[in-house]
This record gives C-alpha cells, sequence and structure tokens, in this order.
C-alpha cells in the first residue's frame, strides 16, 4: 500500500448528505420527500395492475403481435413469424441454417425448453453449447464458449412493441452472454410475452420489485443489432454486438 | 377601427438614433389602424445592453425609469423582439430580488407587445392594406420567435401584402450572429453564423430582407452593405406603411 | 481532464480556422439534426411537450428531495449486494478507484462510457498505477488512442475523419490498415473483443439511477456497456451525484427522451438495467458491484435555486447539435468536459468562475438550445445569471470583467438615463462617425468595441434626425 492511499479516508454517506442537505438549504435530517409530482400505484394496487395488463394484452394479442412484427423490422431485426412448436422449430432450423452457424450457444430459458431446442438441434447436426455454468469449469471458459459460437439463441421475458425490442432477464439457466457475443442473435419471442408500451413493462417489473422486495441483477432492453456512428457518423451495423439479430414470434 | 386603443410606441434607441423612418411607420401603420399613439418623450434604451452583460445595476437603474415612464399606458408597442423581450421577459427576472419591483414589472410585461404581435393580436388585422414588389424573405428574430413566441404574426401580415413575392429563408430558424455584445465580444464566431445566414439569404434570390428587429437587420445589413451585395433590409413596420393607404378603412 | 477554458476565445479561432473540425461538424450536425427531427415528428407537438414536462417535473422533483432520494439509492443497491462510496472532488474519485484496483488486483479494465471520468482524469490516474485501461465506445477509443478529451457529449470523436482514424489505427495497433469505415469498426471489434474477455474490471458511467430499486440504467448502441457489466468479475458504475429517478416507472418518460434527442432513435439499441452484482444462482455478471456517487461540482449548482435546473440534464447533447455556436466551434473550445450550451452553464461553476469566464458570454442567447432540450432547461437564462455573477457576484464586484468594458458600461449608462444626454449622444455620435464614414456606412472603426463589428460588417451612419426629434417636429403634431 502507498503512503498517500492509507491517508485516505473514504468521506461517510452521512457527511456526503450533510453536503447535500446544506446545500439544498434544508436543515436536519428529512425523513419523506416532498410529494412526487407523479403520484405511482402503491403496492397494494399493484397485484390487480398487473392483472388487469395482462388481460387487457391478452385481449389483443394478434394486434400486438402486428405491431410488434412492423416496429422490430424497423428495429433491424429480421422478423418471421411460427404457429405451433413445429413450425417453430423449423423456422430456428431454417435461421441457423441461414446464417451458417455449426455451433450454436443457447439459454437454458423456458421457452426454448419448451420447444426441445438443444435436442432438436442435435438431432439435426448442430453444435450446442448450452450456456450455464454447470456444464463449464468456469465462467471464463463458458465465456470463451460461447465466444467461439456464430448463433446465440435466447428467450425473452418480455417483448415491448412500442420500440419492437426484446426484454431479456439473465438468471439461473440464462446467461447474459449469449446474446452478445456471438455474431449473430436469435431472439424467440412468445405471443403471450408483449407488451404495448414502456408504461406496461415498466410498470410490471416495478410490481414484481414490490412484490419481491427486490429486482434481478439485470435487464437488457435489446433493440436491434449492435451498432455505432462514432466515425463521421455513419451508421456500422455490429459494432461490439451481434451484428444480425433474427426475431422469431411463435403463437402457440 | 381601433379608436378606443390607445398605444405608447417605445421606439428603442436603435430606431430612435439609427432608423428612425421605423418609428415613422410604425406611427403611420397604427394610426392607419385608428390607433392612438403617443411617445412617451423621456424614452431612450431599454437597459438590454447593460442586462445582457451582467451589469444588473446599471441595467436596474434604467429599468427603473422605464417602468415609472410607461406606467400609466394602456399598451406598449416596440417595434424589435428584442426589446420587447427585455420590457416584457428579462425586467420581472431583473427584479427577481424586489418583490415590489418585480410586481410593477410583471403588470408592465402584460400590457407590452412587439408591433407585429400588436397589430395581429390586439388589432385583430392581419391585412393593413400594403403594396410592394419584388422578392421578400423573412428573418425570425430569436427573441422574437423564442422569448415571445410570435411567428405566426409577421409572416400573415407579410402573406398579405399585395405584389410581392415571398421567399423562405432554409433554416429559418437558425440565429444571424448578432446577440448583442456577442458580436463584438465574440467577432470571429459572430461573423461565422453571419456568413451562414447570408449563405442562406442568397439562396432565397430575395431583394428584401424583413424582420422585426433593426439589430439583426443591422447586422445583416451591415454585411450586405460590406459586400455590395444589391439585397437591402427592411423593418417590416417599413414595408406595411407602404401602403395602397388607408383609402378602404379595414 | 485538465481545465483549458480560459482560453475559449482563442480555441475558437483555432477551430474556425481549422478546416477539418469545420467539415466534420457541418457533416456530423446535419446528420444529428434530421435524426432528431424526424424522431420527434413521430409524436404530436403536444405529446412531445407533454413528455418534456414530466421529464422536467421528475427531474426537478427529484433533485429538490435529492438528499433523500440518496439515501434510498445507496440503501437499496446495498441491500441487492452492492457497495456504495462516495466522492466530494475529482480527486476522491481517483482515490476510490486506486484503492479498488490496488486491493483486488486489477491489471485490465474495459470501459464504457463515463463523463465523470473525464471529469476526474481517470484513466491516467488508472494507467499510472499500472492498470490498463481500455475505452470500449468506438468514440471514446479513438480519442483514447489520439489522447485528446471527447468532442461532443455522444460522439466522442465527431471531430475525426476516417482518414485519421485509419492512421490511429495503424500507429497503435498491430492490424493492417483500413479505408473503409465500416472495415475500422471491425478492426475496433476484433481488437477489443479479447480485451471485454481478459478484463478483470468493468467500469461504466451511470445515465440514470432508480431510486427506489438500487438500479443504474446505461443506455448504449454498441453493446459495449453490456459486456463492460457483464463479464469482468467486477464492476464499477460511477455517477453524478444527480442522475436519480424515484422509480424504475420513471424510465418510461427518460428513455423515450433520451433517444430521441440524443441521436433520434425510438431508443438506443442496448438499455441495460443493473441492479448489484450477480445474484448466486445467476450465471455470470460481476462478483462484485460498486457504486460511486460523485458530487465534483455539483452542489454548487445545487445550492443555487437557478442554476439548480442545469441538473435535469440528462446529456443528451441535443442543445450542442443545435447551437449555431457550437456548429462553429466545436467541443474542444470549450476547453473542459462539457461543451456547447450546457457545458457554458454547468463549466463555470464546476471548475470555477474565475476559471471560465468567457463561457458564459459565447452564446448568442438565440435560445435554439431550450427548444430542443429534452427536459426544458432555460440555458439561456442560466447564460445571463450566469453573466451577472461573472461581473458583479464573484468573488469580489467587478474584478472579473475588464476595466474597458465596465467604463464603456458606465458611460453607456450615463448616456441613456437621460434623455437629454441621450441626444447630445447622438450629436456627438454623428460627428464622430461621420469622421469614419462614407456613403452613409462606417467600414472601418479603429477603436473597440466597433472595431470588432467593422471588420466584416458596415456599421451604419446615425440618422440626421433621431425620432425624438421627427416625433416632436412633425409626428406629434399630425
Ligand atoms: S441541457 Fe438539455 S439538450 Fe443539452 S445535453 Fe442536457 S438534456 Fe440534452
Amino acid at each position: 500500500m502507498m503512503a498517500g492511499e492509507e491517508a485516505f479516508k473514504e468521506i461517510s454517506q452521512q457527511e456526503f448528505l450533510a453536503g447535500v442537505r446544506e446545500a439544498l438549504g434544508v436543515t436536519g435530517d428529512r425523513l419523506t420527500p416532498s410529494p412526487h409530482s407523479e403520484p405511482k400505484r402503491e403496492s397494494a394496487t399493484h397485484g390487480e395492475y398487473v392483472r388487469e395488463t395482462q388481460a387487457r394484452l391478452a385481449s389483443r394479442r394478434m394486434e400486438l403481435v402486428e405491431q410488434m412484427d412492423k416496429m422490430a423490422t424497423t428495429a433491424n431485426w429480421r422478423v418471421r413469424r411460427a404457429i405451433g412448436e413445429e413450425e417453430a422449430i423449423a423456422q430456428i432450423a431454417a435461421i441457423v441454417e441461414e446464417v451458417g452457424a455449426e455451433e450454436v450457444a443457447l439459454t437454458d430459458h423456458s421457452v426454448l425448453r419448451r420447444l426441445s431446442l438443444a435436442g432438436e438441434l442435435q438431432e439435426r447436426g448442430v453444435e450446442v453449447v448450452v450456456a450455464t455454468t454447470a456444464e463449464f469449469d468456469s465462467r471464463a471458459a463458458m465465456h470463451e464458449q460461447v465466444n467461439h459460437c456464430k448463433l446465440g439463441i435466447t428467450g425473452v421475458d418480455y417483448a415491448l412493441a412500442e420500440t419492437g425490442s426484446c426484454v431479456l432477464l439473465p438468471r439461473r439457466g440464462v446467461s447474459r452472454v449469449v446474446s452478445l457475443l456471438p455474431e449473430y442473435h436469435l431472439a424467440v419471442v412468445d405471443a403471450s410475452q408483449i407488451v404495448e408500451n414502456f408504461e406496461e413493462l415498466m410498470a410490471l417489473r416495478r410490481s414484481s420489485f414490490l412484490d419481491d422486495g427486490k429486482l434481478s441483477s439485470y435487464m437488457s432492453i435489446v433493440t436491434g443489432p449492435s451498432r455505432t456512428g462514432d466515425i463521421e457518423q455513419t451508421i456500422v451495423i455490429g459494432a461490439h454486438g451481434p451484428r444480425q439479430v433474427h426475431m422469431l414470434i411463435v403463437d402457440i | 377601427m381601433n379608436e378606443d386603443i390607445k398605444a405608447s410606441l417605445f421606439v428603442t434607441c436603435l430606431v430612435d438614433q439609427f432608423y428612425p423612418q421605423v418609428g415613422e411607420s410604425v406611427v403611420s401603420v397604427l394610426r392607419r389602424q385608428g390607433v392612438r399613439v403617443d411617445f412617451p418623450i423621456d424614452q431612450t434604451c431599454c437597459g438590454q445592453p447593460a442586462f445582457n452583460s451582467g451589469y444588473h445595476t446599471e441595467a436596474k437603474k434604467i429599468a427603473r425609469q422605464v417602468l415609472k415612464l410607461l406606467a400609466n399606458s394602456e399598451y406598449v408597442v416596440v417595434p424589435s423582439g428584442s426589446c420587447a423581450t427585455m420590457l416584457r421577459v428579462f425586467y420581472p427576472e431583473l427584479f427577481e430580488d424586489e418583490p415590489e419591483m418585480a410586481e410593477a414589472a410583471r403588470e408592465l410585461s402584460r400590457r407590452v407587445y412587439e408591433f407585429s404581435e400588436f397589430v395581429v393580436k390586439v388589432l385583430g388585422v392581419t391585412n393593413v392594406g400594403a403594396e410592394a414588389s419584388g422578392r421578400v424573405t423573412y428573418h425570425a428574430a430569436c427573441h422574437l420567435l423564442r422569448e415571445l413566441g410570435v411567428n405566426r404574426e409577421p409572416l400573415e401580415l407579410l402573406e398579405n401584402v399585395d405584389g410581392i413575392e415571398f421567399a423562405p429563408l432554409r433554416g429559418n430558424v437558425a440565429c444571424c450572429g448578432f446577440g448583442g455584445t456577442f458580436a463584438v465580444k465574440m467577432a470571429s464566431i459572430s461573423e461565422a453564423m453571419l456568413e451562414e445566414k447570408l449563405s442562406e439569404i442568397e439562396d432565397t434570390g430575395a431583394d428584401t430582407v424583413v424582420a422585426c428587429d433593426m439589430s439583426c437587420l443591422m447586422h445583416i445589413g451591415g454585411a450586405l452593405s460590406r459586400r455590395r451585395a444589391s439585397a437591402r433590409t427592411m423593418h417590416l413596420a417599413e414595408l406595411l406603411a407602404n401602403g395602397k393607404a388607408a383609402a378602404d378603412g379595414r | 481532464m485538465d481545465v483549458k477554458t480560459a482560453q475559449f476565445k482563442r480555441n475558437a479561432e483555432a477551430a474556425l480556422a481549422d478546416e477539418q473540425i469545420q467539415q466534420s461538424l457541418t457533416r456530423a450536425i446535419h446528420h444529428f439534426d434530421e435524426a432528431r427531427d424526424i424522431a420527434i415528428r413521430e409524436f404530436t407537438p403536444e405529446r412531445w411537450e407533454e413528455l418534456r414536462e414530466r421529464g422536467r417535473t421528475i427531474k426537478d422533483h427529484t433533485v429538490a428531495n435529492l438528499d433523500y432520494y440518496l439515501e434510498l439509492l445507496s440503501k437499496r443497491v446495498a441491500e441487492a449486494g452492492g457497495v456504495v462510496h462516495f466522492a466530494r472532488d475529482a480527486e476522491e474519485v481517483r482515490q476510490i478507484m486506486l484503492r479498488l484496483a490496488r486491493s483486488r488486483g486489477i491489471k485490465s479494465a474495459v470501459k464504457s462510457k463515463s463523463m465523470i471520468s473525464e471529469e476526474v482524469g481517470l484513466n491516467h490516474a488508472l494507467e499510472e498505477a499500472g492498470v490498463e485501461v481500455t475505452e470500449t465506445d468506438l468514440g471514446e477509443y479513438i480519442i483514447q488512442l489520439a489522447d485528446e478529451t471527447p468532442f461532443h457529449i455522444i460522439a466522442p470523436a465527431m471531430h475525426k475523419s476516417k482518414e485519421q482514424v485509419s492512421d490511429l489505427f495503424v500507429e497503435h495497433l498491430d492490424e493492417p490498415r483500413e479505408e473503409g469505415i465500416t472495415e475500422l469498426a471491425g478492426v475496433a471489434r476484433r481488437v477489443l473483443r479479447p480485451k471485454f474477455l481478459a478484463a478483470d474490471m468493468g467500469i461504466s458511467g451511470a445515465n440514470f439511477a432508480v431510486a427506489e430499486t438500487g438500479t443504474i440504467v446505461l443506455v448504449t448502441n454498441e453493446g459495449n456497456g453490456s459486456l463492460c457489466t457483464s463479464v469482468p468479475r467486477i464492476h464499477v458504475a460511477l455517477m453524478g451525484m444527480e442522475k436519480i429517478v424515484p422509480d424504475i416507472e420513471d424510465m418510461a418518460v427518460f428513455l423515450r427522451l433520451l433517444a430521441r434527442a440524443a441521436t433520434g432513435q425510438r431508443l438506443s439499441t442496448y438499455t441495460t438495467f443493473i441492479t448489484g452484482p450477480r445474484r448466486a444462482e445467476d450465471e455470470d455478471g460481476p462478483e462484485e458491484f460498486h457504486l460511486v456517487i460523485v458530487d465534483n461540482g455539483r452542489s454548487r449548482l445545487l445550492r443555487d435555486a437557478a442554476l439548480r435546473e442545469a441538473l435535469r440534464c440528462i446529456r443528451c447533447g441535443a442543445c450542442l447539435n443545435i447551437c449555431p455556436v457550437y456548429r462553429k466551434v466545436g467541443g474542444h473550445a470549450y476547453g473542459w468536459v462539457y461543451s456547447g450550451p450546457i457545458g457554458a452553464v454547468v463549466t463555470p461553476v464546476m471548475v470555477g468562475l474565475e476559471e471560465a469566464k468567457d463561457l458564459p458570454f459565447a452564446s448568442s442567447l438565440c435560445g435554439a438550445c431550450r427548444d430542443v432540450c429534452p427536459v426544458k432547461i432555460d440555458i439561456p437564462h442560466l447564460l445571463l445569471k450566469l453573466r451577472h455573477m461573472i461581473v458583479e457576484e464573484k468573488p469580489s464586484k467587478h474584478k472579473n470583467s475588464p476595466l474597458a468594458e465596465r467604463l464603456l458600461i458606465h458611460g453607456y449608462y450615463l448616456t441613456v438615463r437621460d434623455r437629454r444626454t441621450f441626444a447630445l449622444a447622438h450629436r456627438a455620435g454623428s460627428i464622430a462617425l461621420r469622421a469614419f464614414a462614407c456613403g452613409g456606412r462606417v467600414r472601418s472603426f479603429p477603436i473597440p468595441p466597433l472595431s470588432g463589428w467593422t471588420r466584416k460588417r458596415d456599421f451604419p451612419a446615425l440618422a440626421p434626425k433621431t425620432f425624438h426629434q421627427i416625433w416632436q417636429e412633425r409626428l406629434s403634431k399630425e
């Protein structure tokens, strides 16, 4: 350790906040803020909101699929649709072939499990890497392996029709990097997962927080392929993430 | 007619000393509409040069005089978006820490109108029976456009001028680079901005550049004159005063 | 980052004379403006206005209750397993980061964009301590190689041509020369991928921090933010203390505002919500999550009831793109991290008024910035306020303005305070100007400030008669 470092003492939260209060001109401890300009639902009414929202969305399923398809296409997803599991698997196999992926990374997501996708692909001669640490010695090894795959296939947890985005909630069985490291990404969307707008998505996430007292560690809203405009403001598709993204909307 | 409307002209220092014909035009247009125009004789400047540069002490002294001068005016008409902004928007801010003066300033601000705004909003007139010729373009002065939110009014008035061809500026929202003391404090940047405005003007092929603010027009006109360009600048009031006369008595 | 704000005028002159910079500005700005316009037009004006208004009120509410929300945020981050650090200034940020790096044996770090790290000069500090730091946003990477500072909040390498990028890559990387933009982006991808996989630490900024859930929100288009926060074993996020919103429902407003105002997208490609480190059962994600909450001059903005408004800023860059001054001089002229209109407001307060006293004057006060600002910051009025502070408040009255200017303003006051002196001035001025006039205009005038005017513009001659005279002689009698 260096001398200067030992001497350094981090300022405490209390001290820091005292400075903020002083700047704000607040005296003493303040426990509650002035009322929020945008009144929010309390947890008591949240369950109700979730049920209402889900019912409303279910009643508009077809319309939302259309909107999702349209907006995702504008966001540069290559969108396909499938009705039923069989068609879904056939479509996925077609995409694997189209992108020329010999090795495919998968998350262990319920949507993919329901399709028995790993087995189905293996039967078709595709090398499948299920990206869970249980399968690897270390996380680094898992990342290396996923990095070698040309295509990553993930389920999604919500799809956002307003912007044509997929919402991924990494967790047990669902690695963060399958949608990131491979050159191609395929997101399999269950039609029932589509929400119409940000308000619904955020309110649903908030209700999950209010119910469980915590939020999952990570949520990623992905809207099309990775891109950059940093050289001469010319858009280049495929910066650090996938350069081509596919979406399969499955109505089972 | 609007015979029961009385308006005090706050002519602005620039018009007073450099462009008095603009003041004359305003008086003529308003009188033709029947407005009883007076001119509080003790006026000079609104104080903006001091305020704009940060000198509130001087600006306040001037503002106090103006507030007193215009205390009894029914309406105050200003042929400059920028000076109207000073009276209407900046006076109340200037006296933020003097409640009584701030109240007086807010009270005045409700009576202050920029010229074109006054004609359209208060008089309810969009055709003053003016006549002119040539190709005319319009520069939206920044304070008029963004502090006072006046854009439609001058355009409507222009639309109804007989005999002119209107050629809108591309990118009409951009500043000409005047900005008060900015034009001399940051002369190079100001010049670069002006350059762009001039090329936009050139593209319209207009022979007359109209605006509602002589400061912008002095700036634009100064460069046109330096380049010996044929286009001239003109305050909207001058164009409107150029009338088929009040004969048809609208 | 070094503060070079005192040289604004000189920097601006240099930028105006630099053809490469002028070209880049014209090209990029046009692109941004158009994209933003199209994106916003998807909404009705009323809808956009409503969103801006909501953004403004949410931010104002949060800033007015900043102590409460900071406390809540800190509590919730801790509950999610993260560690919160507080830093008052640049030195404290550096010390916190150095201690973290040393105690964890960090050898390499990958960074996603963070303006705070620019404020505090983090890269150099870490590098001196033996940590290899790699910027991963392509724009930031380019300027890191060039050892420059960001030219624009959201397009740091806007001023570089593809040829310059090509040269930089050849000079610094062991890669064959590429000329095309796509190929150059490909080089960066290739070179940076192994860095992501090998890095011990990921450093990021935070576009927003959600108090209720202890979540930070990162927005990128390249995906580098997601990689920096997913692969390395430690993630450190740096945030300005004003970046808070109360809860995630507020993000519905801000995500719409930010993407549209910044790049004209409906949503940036990757929007990542991070709440603490990975959970035990997660497949990946960092084992440690640290959040460094930074003041570094922000409480000075907070302290002033008017300037506080600037803390609403969500760093979208729209005000830069629309600003006729920024369009001419670009970002480096401003001499510090933040440029353009918002830079002219926050920089003087953050680095000290005396250090940056030209910046509030680097504006024609045209107000275009306020029109585009997604959170409706009244930038021109804040600039006026700062001008006033510079001239009359700090450090002591009139110290900051040149004597000549003070004399001039005083002379102006003496002239206009009475219409008789005003009339006298007209007479005197007519004589004076006549000496320099030809053909009714003044083509060159030797004495400042008018000499600045007549470099490229003629100055009008005074009218033979003032309006006062005309009124009294004629108009009043009609
Ligand atoms: S001031 Fe407004 S427009 Fe400028 S960067 Fe901040 S949020 Fe964007």
